[in-house]
């Protein structure tokens, strides 16, 4: 498991954007939707960026084609560069956006509209 | 320096309930790490993530210096009190702990609470396994 021989052939940002506070339900399944080059894909590594300081709630869970979880409640914030100046190496293959989504629990969205972008990383 | 490539990854939570010294709580049964491989775990702090998915307060940065961990498997307490904190990454310059693939018999590991400074009641300890399935 050696990163350093680690090449990406595609770098593909999603972008999220998380409405104001008062339309976001917590513990609400947000599903990833749009982005039909971008089923089936192996994910090698995972970050986030332009992520809000107070988002400190929202976890991830990634589902492959075949419905099975990956990812249980991944805590976004660890995805984060700013946060964790190394970047969150994955192997997963087969994965369906699509049924995979994030959650924010509580109340830790900051008001106004903010966006969340997931950079993946990733082969066909 | 080798860092894990993660494959599956599972979010436990522990709660710690009415605190105390030496109180130890055991991990409850998780269906999805039986008879898994555990080659990484992380911890995270109300830094991190405030709210656990099932609603609780997580443990302060300062809280996680309370607690020990002890993680069994079979019947051998492979890691024994192990400081809670030195697994946050984000306390060690992002750095993950690596462990040497365990089968983790986890309603037999447990936490124990050191000290209860920096820790409230019924505050969560959260614990991101990384395994390989069966």
């Amino acid at each position: 498991m050696n990163q350093s021989d680690r090449i990406f052939n595609n770098i593909f940002t999603v972008q999220y954007t998380i409405k104001a506070f008062n339309s976001i339900n917590p513990s609400q399944r947000n599903y990833f939707t749009g982005f039909p080059n971008l089923y089936n894909i192996k994910v090698k590594a995972l970050s986030v960026t332009n992520i809000n300081p107070s988002i400190t709630n929202a976890v991830l869970t990634l589902a492959d084609r075949k419905k099975i979880i990956k990812l249980t409640n991944y805590p976004i914030i660890d995805l984060s560069i700013t946060n964790n100046p190394r970047l969150k190496l994955f192997n997963i293959d087969g994965i369906d956006l699509t049924s995979s989504y994030w959650i924010i629990g509580g109340s830790g969205v900051g008001f106004g509209t903010d966006t969340l972008l997931f950079n993946l990383h990733f082969h066909y | 320096m080798i860092q894990p490539i993660i494959e599956n990854s599972y979010l436990v939570e522990i709660n710690l309930g009415t605190i105390a010294a030496q109180k130890q709580i055991n991990f409850n049964f998780i269906p999805q790490l039986e008879g898994s491989t555990i080659y990484s775990i992380q911890t995270f702090s109300a830094s991190d993530l405030a709210i656990s998915p099932n609603g609780s307060t997580v443990v302060s940065t300062a809280g996680l210096a309370a607690v020990t961990v002890t993680f069994t498997v079979g019947d051998n307490q492979d890691i024994y009190l192990y400081p809670t904190s030195d697994l946050r990454a984000a306390s060690n310059a992002g750095f993950q702990r690596l462990f040497n693939n365990k089968r983790l018999n986890l309603t037999k590991s447990f936490v124990t609470i050191q000290t209860v400074a920096g820790i409230n009641n019924n505050e969560s300890v959260l614990f991101l396994f990384h395994y390989r399935t069966k």
